[in-house]
């Protein structure tokens, strides 16, 4: 009896999820959309911020990945639960292990993007948001090898775009930003919306350093696709420098850089926390906090340094400028 | 369904509790790493690597010609010439080359692993000798390779001394390399210089002269190729190149990206030695090999030169890949198959091995492009694991 769940039930487990609720997570998309309470938005240009809810998530995905070992005990193990029941009390389980997270953590990952929203609206962007309504972009099916799942996603996602007149997204993790650049059009009959990292369209110039968490030096942790896909390094540097930060490089930084390991985290947890634990230790040299730009390094790396007892704080951009 | 998938798991997750693995691994990660980066600094190195990427393009799309073209040039240089489309079928031409009873001695060659040779030859009552010193640990310590340069990358120094100790009969102090090297040499010399045939893999082999060119820095592949009578070649379809000179490009590509910033010795081999000192007639052999012969294993290249895996027959396997990625970090040579770990080792696993062995393994992948960015041919190896991914069977 195998100790572990097969590949398509663990990703079917998101995937049903994905149908459910619009994330694989299985959230609901009133709490995804909380950070926007009370904020104004303005449709009127046709550019819409998209979360892709990659920061929402990061706050749930330590108690997700907790339920799908769970499930695996349970399953695979052969205490002799079915899947499908399994499946069935697990669904039941999210929402209360969910209300169990801590509300400062999903609050810390709201204020990021409240953050991003602050100082796009400072820059003087007008843009709008598509509420709970937004749908996750399906990059984990199409990172996991499940094109036609994957493909079911950005179609529901492109039909909303279009049904919403979206004609230009302002990203703000490497991971959505990426897919949709790049993939969407290859998946996705003349897709035609202008897609754009918010570092890109932030001017460098127009932040600086917030709060007390800002003091001290960062090592930069450069998000692996930020910088060899999306060519971001050097303005996620500038953008850091010009609002005042004091900033260390790791010994593997830029195009080099060492991944968080947070890409097989729902599947392989133990293997991808090693890896985060080995960044850690590679940022912990380089000296002081470590600074990210993505959820999922956030989320991951935060863990794996707290795991480590010695490892640096971790932080993202956009928690120490504003 | 997905059972395979969990079982590379368990496995995965067993090789990080793996403590010698994860110090030999990370020692070498971390070497390779500051070599790397000055040599990939030098704008020699950097246009090299355009060339070689522009040649990889050309022997891709042309494997099949180039491989008929080098079997004929070899035969015209009096060298015994061999296709073989499978495993078995190298086997049992190479078991027509090498006499039962024959001492052997190979240098290093993942071709070697992927077809069985060593096993083979010693099912047949051959004694065989590595003469790598990373393939020599790997012989006495029982593993498959680790890695594509460094075979024996996973074997801290400790650990070594241990397998010494028990192969010499005598103690080794871990922090003797220099004594510990040493031991290797005089006992590996011994055996080739008694050995009836040498073994060698080669770097690259040219279609238009037919010469057979290996690169290394220990010197044992030089010995090993002539100073036993025979001289037998085995390599791949996919390492035949147009000219000598492009071969001769992918052994310094090959160095350098493996973190060299020279090679020690680049050898061109063209025909069995002779002279034609006495009267000028020529005489076979002088003081190297009298025979030589070159098999080369297609083993599902050819195939997969047409589909969708096409890119990995760029590869020149310098290993770089494998020695940046985060997986491999942490897990090793678990993460791969029989002969290929880590990066485009996978890929290679699905070629010489089958999709289905190659695609629980594929899911481990990251997808963080590390890969991709310091291979020298531009495979997007990333992309390939992705679309093993899909091949769920
Ligand atoms: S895929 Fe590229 S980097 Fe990896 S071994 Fe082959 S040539 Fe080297």
């Amino acid at each position: 009896m195998p100790q572990f769940l097969g590949v398509e039930d663990l990703v079917g487990v998101m995937l049903q999820n994905q149908r459910k609720t619009g994330n694989p997570l299985g959230l609901d998309g009133a709490r995804l959309a909380r950070w926007a309470q009370g904020l104004k938005f303005n449709a009127s240009s046709g550019t819409y911020l998209y979360t892709g809810g990659l920061y929402q998530m990061a706050a749930y995905i330590d108690s997700f990945i907790e339920a799908l070992e769970r499930l695996e005990g349970s399953v695979a193990g052969g205490v002799g639960l079915g899947l499908v029941k399994a499946l069935g009390r697990l669904g039941i389980n999210l929402s209360s292990l969910y209300s169990s997270v801590a509300e400062k953590e999903a609050v810390r990952y709201e204020g990021i993007i409240r953050n991003l929203y602050t100082l796009l609206v400072r820059q003087g962007y007008e843009f709008g948001f598509l509420g709970s309504d937004e749908q996750y972009s399906g990059v984990l099916f199409y990172d996991m090898g499940f094109d036609s799942e994957f493909q079911e996603s950005a179609e529901r996602l492109t039909r909303m775009l279009r049904d919403r007149g979206v004609k230009r997204l302002i990203t703000m993790d490497p991971h959505s930003t990426l897919i949709l650049k790049e993939v969407y059009p290859k998946f996705v009959d003349a897709f035609d919306v202008e897609v754009n990292h918010y570092l890109e369209v932030l001017e460098p110039g127009g932040a600086t350093r917030s709060d007390k968490l800002a003091d001290g030096v960062f090592a930069v942790h450069d998000p692996c696709l930020l910088a060899r896909n999306l060519g971001l390094s050097d303005r996620y540097r500038d953008f850091a420098l010009k609002a005042g930060l004091k900033i260390a490089e790791p010994q593997l930084s830029r195009r080099s850089t060492f991944c968080c390991g947070g890409p097989i985290e729902n599947i392989a947890p133990r293997v991808s926390g090693a890896i985060a634990e080995k960044r850690c230790s590679q940022l912990g040299e380089a000296g002081g906090a470590a600074l990210v730009a993505c959820p999922i390094c956030l989320s991951n790396l935060g863990r794996a340094c707290k795991r480590k007892g010695s490892g640096p704080r971790v932080v993202d951009l956009l928690e120490v400028v504003g | 369904m997905g059972s395979s998938f969990a079982e590379a798991k368990k496995q995965m997750y067993e090789a990080l509790e793996d403590v010698p693995m994860r110090i030999g691994v990370e020692r070498g990660m971390t070497h390779f790493s500051q070599r790397y980066s000055a040599v990939i600094a030098r704008s020699d190195v950097m246009e090299l690597k355009r060339e070689i990427a522009e040649i990889r393009r050309y022997t891709l799309t042309h494997i099949e010609e180039l491989y008929r073209q080098a079997l004929e040039a070899l035969t015209s240089n009096g060298v015994g010439a061999h296709y073989a489309k499978t495993k078995e079928e190298a086997l049992s031409i190479i078991g027509k080359i090498v006499e039962p009873g024959e001492l052997v001695v190979k240098s290093k060659s993942l071709v070697f692993e992927e077809i069985g040779l060593r096993r083979f030859l010693e099912s047949r009552g051959n004694e065989v000798w590595e003469t790598d010193l990373g393939e020599f640990i790997i012989q006495l310590s029982g593993d498959k390779p680790a890695q594509m340069i460094a075979p024996a990358l996973h074997i801290p120094r400790e650990r070594v001394a241990q397998l010494f100790e028990k192969h010499f009969g005598r103690s080794f102090n871990p922090d003797d390399l220099q004594g510990m090297v040493a031991a290797a040499r005089e006992f590996l010399r011994g055996k080739i210089y008694a050995a009836d045939v040498g073994v060698t893999g080669a770097n690259a082999i040219s279609a238009k002269e037919g010469t057979v060119v290996t690169v290394e820095n220990e010197g044992n592949v030089r010995m090993t190729m002539t100073i036993p009578k025979k001289h037998l070649v085995v390599s791949s379809i996919d390492k035949v190149y147009p000219t000598t000179l492009d071969c001769v490009k992918e052994a310094l590509a090959q160095s350098y990206f493996a973190g060299y910033d020279k090679p020690t010795y680049i050898s061109l081999t063209s025909t069995p030695s002779g002279t034609g000192d006495i009267e000028k007639v020529i005489v076979r052999p002088a003081q190297g090999s009298k025979e030589m012969h070159v098999v080369l294993v297609d083993n599902g290249r050819l195939q997969a030169a047409r589909g969708p895996l096409a890119g990995t027959l760029k590869c020149i396997k310098c290993g770089a890949c494998q020695l940046v990625c985060p997986v491999f970090a942490v897990d090793g040579p678990t993460w791969g198959g029989q002969t290929y770990t880590g990066a485009i080792g996978i890929v290679w696993t699905a070629i010489t091995e089958g999709v289905d062995v190659a695609n629980p393994l594929s899911y481990f992948c990251l997808g963080c492009n590390a890969c991709n960015e310091v291979c020298p041919t531009g495979i997007n190896i990333s992309g390939l694991i992705r679309w093993l991914k899909t091949k769920r069977t």
